[in-house]
């Protein structure tokens, strides 16, 4: 799909059979996991800053030693198969795991940047940029990947809290069970809402799916108003179970560990995120998978080769929507806060920006879409209040809002221009172009 | 058990418009057989009808019989009549563009129960077709015209069919190619696959074929051994030149008021 290929000309003995014991394959990643520990854990401190050296170089050699740990086989098919086995492949993802985990830590930080770069709120962003990851994966498996374009993204999100606010508020039960409970609602309901999309596509179908939208809406008002009153739903903080105490970097208070901090959610929405985006990446990658993207491209085709098309486009909306009321429960519980109008069309028009910008085709393009769309307000936001010359332009503090609108808008059409497969796309561009690079430095040096 | 594909007597209307009338046409087992006929002839309509497709198309069959290895398959669903051993190769190719090669080829088979055997199916089709695996991982809508065909044929090889069915297998490919492709034809029938060929280039399916039918508007017109038909004035005057031309613009123009 989004990878694209690249010929094996790593030096000379490419056709070369290499194997690795599965210990050492997964020590890179284990490294890379466990590097604020190691970072934490060493007291020697000759000068300031040293910390984002000795993580520098812990990351090079993170990524070196995942990329030296590889395996090659060019007779063995069930090794290409593989989700990360190529050495580029296998580096990246180590040093991704090492950022990834590095992230809290840094924003953590007590750190003053210059001209009033506003630190702390990075936090909240980023939290949100690994939450609207989920849904716009999930939108994308449905929208870009299955070629269903459905506008119900909002409904499961309601979905989602609803089931969280009555599982956990009402019910009293635990935030751990609201979760699969909101898995299990939303692919249920997936399958029903989907059952139009066996008979409607493109345009129709998301005629129909905005008719789903607003169905939901007024069962999620007609639901606060007969549960909560008008105020809206206040969520408790989640309170990680007692058996998850062991954790390195968790102590409980009087027993009890509420997540209840940037911080700590950020760790809670890391891990969902990561398990449903892989899980995710695999069916993309199964028989299943292939039949959605099938049904995408021709349907008539897929018909014929005997895929089952509509069993394909119900699955499809199934694991989508499951995976968005998760998002929404998740979503919920970390905005502490849903009221009448949470929901609006507009966040699906959000989800839908984030997909287009970031790449249609893959999860990847959730992930550099949701950077996208979170990442630049707050730069916009800074620029207008904090550097000179713009501060200054009266029309840009006096219409704040419109302004972010439009340059966002001028920047959706300048990525869709130049690189129609999105930012993910690019990315896949730039890394396949140094790789190549890199590769004819290495056959040149061996020469 | 015997694999003939034996169809009687087939009438098929698309609304009140019919394609197909009183169409009879038999393909032995492991036989080669080639149907002409021009533009419009009908030749598509009776791959659909076959493969259970034709609904897709609003188009009904008013009457006749599809029997395939003694049963009849006219009113099963397609993804039956795939795990039956009917494959199809439909005109166009009709490929997934965003799909790699490899992937491609996986898609073929769908319908197949034994999950365990895709592999094996895989490395035959790429030894059947050796320039296919340095594309492997390549995206499908990027490739020529006469490799796409190629994956299109593999693809359907990859559900183990006992009968191919080609759709226009030539259209829109250099005559090199499409001798190519011919041959290859050739050695899957070899091995004890059907084949039934639908084409408009009656100058090679002839050749290749054992046994050939001629469509017109709907009807079929002239049937016989392959070689024989080839020595036959009309079929050369109708359909390997001399008149072919005016004919096939005549009907061309027909196809699209038909719209
Ligand atoms: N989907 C359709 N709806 C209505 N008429 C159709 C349709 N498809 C084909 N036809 C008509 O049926 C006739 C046979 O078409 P077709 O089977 O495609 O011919 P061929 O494949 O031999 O070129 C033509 O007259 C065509 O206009
Ligand atoms: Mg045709």
């Amino acid at each position: 799909m989004s990878e694209m290929t690249i010929t094996d000309t790593s030096t000379s003995g490419s056709s070369s059979v290499k194997r690795v014991p599965a210990s050492l394959r997964v020590l890179p990643f284990l490294v890379a996991l466990a590097s604020p520990l190691i970072l934490d854990n060493i007291s020697w401190n000759p000068f300031a800053g040293w910390k984002i050296l000795v993580g520098f170089i812990l990351l090079i050699v993170v990524g070196k030693f995942a990329w030296s740990t590889a395996e090659r086989d060019p007779d063995n098919p069930r090794l290409a198969l593989k989700l990360w086995h190529r050495p580029d492949q296998r580096a990246l993802t180590a040093m991704t795991c090492m950022g990834l985990v590095a992230i809290p830590f840094i924003l953590g930080t007590d750190f003053d940047p210059p001209m009033d770069f506003p630190w702390a709120s990075w936090f909240r962003i980023v939290n949100y940029i690994v939450l609207f990851a989920l849904g716009a994966g999930a939108f994308n498996l449905l929208a870009g990947y299955t070629g269903q374009l459905s506008m119900a993204h909002a409904a499961f999100l309601m979905i989602g809290t609803m089931v969280g606010a009555h599982v956990g508020l009402i019910w009293g039960q635990s935030f751990w069970l609201c979760l699969p409970i909101a898995a299990v609602a939303g692919a249920a309901l997936g399958a029903l809402f989907g059952i139009p999309a066996l008979r409607l596509r493109g345009l129709y179908l998301m005629l129909a799916t905005i008719g789903v939208h607003f169905i939901v809406l007024l069962g999620w008002k007609e639901y606060l108003v007969h549960y909560f009153g008008f105020g809206g739903v206040r969520f408790n903080a989640p309170n990680l179970p007692s058996w998850l105490h062991w954790v390195p970097g968790i102590n409980p208070e009087d027993g009890e560990f509420l997540i209840n901090t940037q911080f700590r959610w950020f760790w809670l929405n890391l891990t969902i995120t990561t398990i449903c985006l892989l899980f995710l990446v695999n069916v993309i990658r199964s028989r299943e998978g292939r039949a959605f993207a099938a049904v995408r491209d021709r349907d008539i085709s897929a018909t014929l080769l005997g895929i089952n098309v509509a069993r394909s486009k119900l699955v499809a909306f199934a694991l989508s929507s499951a995976m968005v009321s998760v998002s929404g429960c998740l979503l919920s519980y970390y905005n502490r806060a849903r009221s009448e109008d949470s929901f609006n069309l507009e966040q699906v028009l959000d989800y839908g920006i984030i997909i287009v910008v970031g790449g249609f085709m893959g999860i990847q393009g959730a992930i550099f879409g949701s950077v996208f769309f979170f990442a630049l307000p707050m730069y916009f936001e800074w620029m207008r209040e904090e550097l000179p010359f713009i501060s200054d332009i009266d029309f840009f503090s006096r219409y704040a809002g419109e302004v972010d609108l439009a340059i966002r808008g001028i920047l959706v059409v300048v990525v869709l221009v130049w690189r129609p497969d999105g930012l993910a796309g690019l990315w896949q561009a730039a890394k396949n172009r140094l790789l190549r690079q890199f590769q004819n430095s290495q056959a040149g040096a061996a020469q | 058990m015997s694999n003939a594909l034996s169809i009687d007597e087939l009438s098929v209307s698309y609304g009140p418009i019919p394609a197909l009338k009183n169409v009879s046409i038999e393909v032995p087992n492991g036989g080669f057989v080639s149907v002409l006929g021009a533009n419009g002839a009908g030749k598509t309509t009776l791959v659909r009808t076959i493969s259970g497709v034709l609904y897709l198309q609003k188009g009904k069959r008013t009457s006749g019989s599809i029997k395939f290895g003694g049963e009849d398959i006219s009113k099963l669903k397609s993804r039956s009549i795939v795990r039956g051993g009917i494959a199809h190769v439909p005109e166009g190719r009709m490929l997934f563009p965003h799909l790699t090669v490899d992937e491609n080829l996986r898609c073929g088979a769908a319908s197949r129960r034994d999950t365990s055997g895709i592999s094996e199916t895989l490395s035959e089709v790429f030894d059947l077709f050796p320039q296919l695996p340095p594309l492997q991982h390549q995206q499908a809508g990027l490739l020529s015209g006469g490799e796409q065909q190629m994956v299109a044929v593999g693809r359907a090889l990859m559900a183990k069919p006992s009968l191919l069915i080609c759709d226009e297998l030539s259209l829109g490919l250099a005559p090199l190619i499409v001798r190519d492709l011919f041959l290859l034809l050739d050695r899957i029938n070899q091995e004890g696959v059907a084949v039934l060929a639908i084409e408009q280039n009656a100058r090679i399916a002839l050749r290749h074929s054992k046994y050939a039918y001629a469509l017109e508007v709907g009807e079929v017109v002239l049937e016989g051994p392959s070689a024989e038909l080839r020595e036959n004035q009309e079929v050369q005057d109708l359909y390997m030149g001399g008149g072919g031309d005016i004919r096939e613009a005549y009907t061309a123009i027909r196809r699209e008021v038909n719209r």
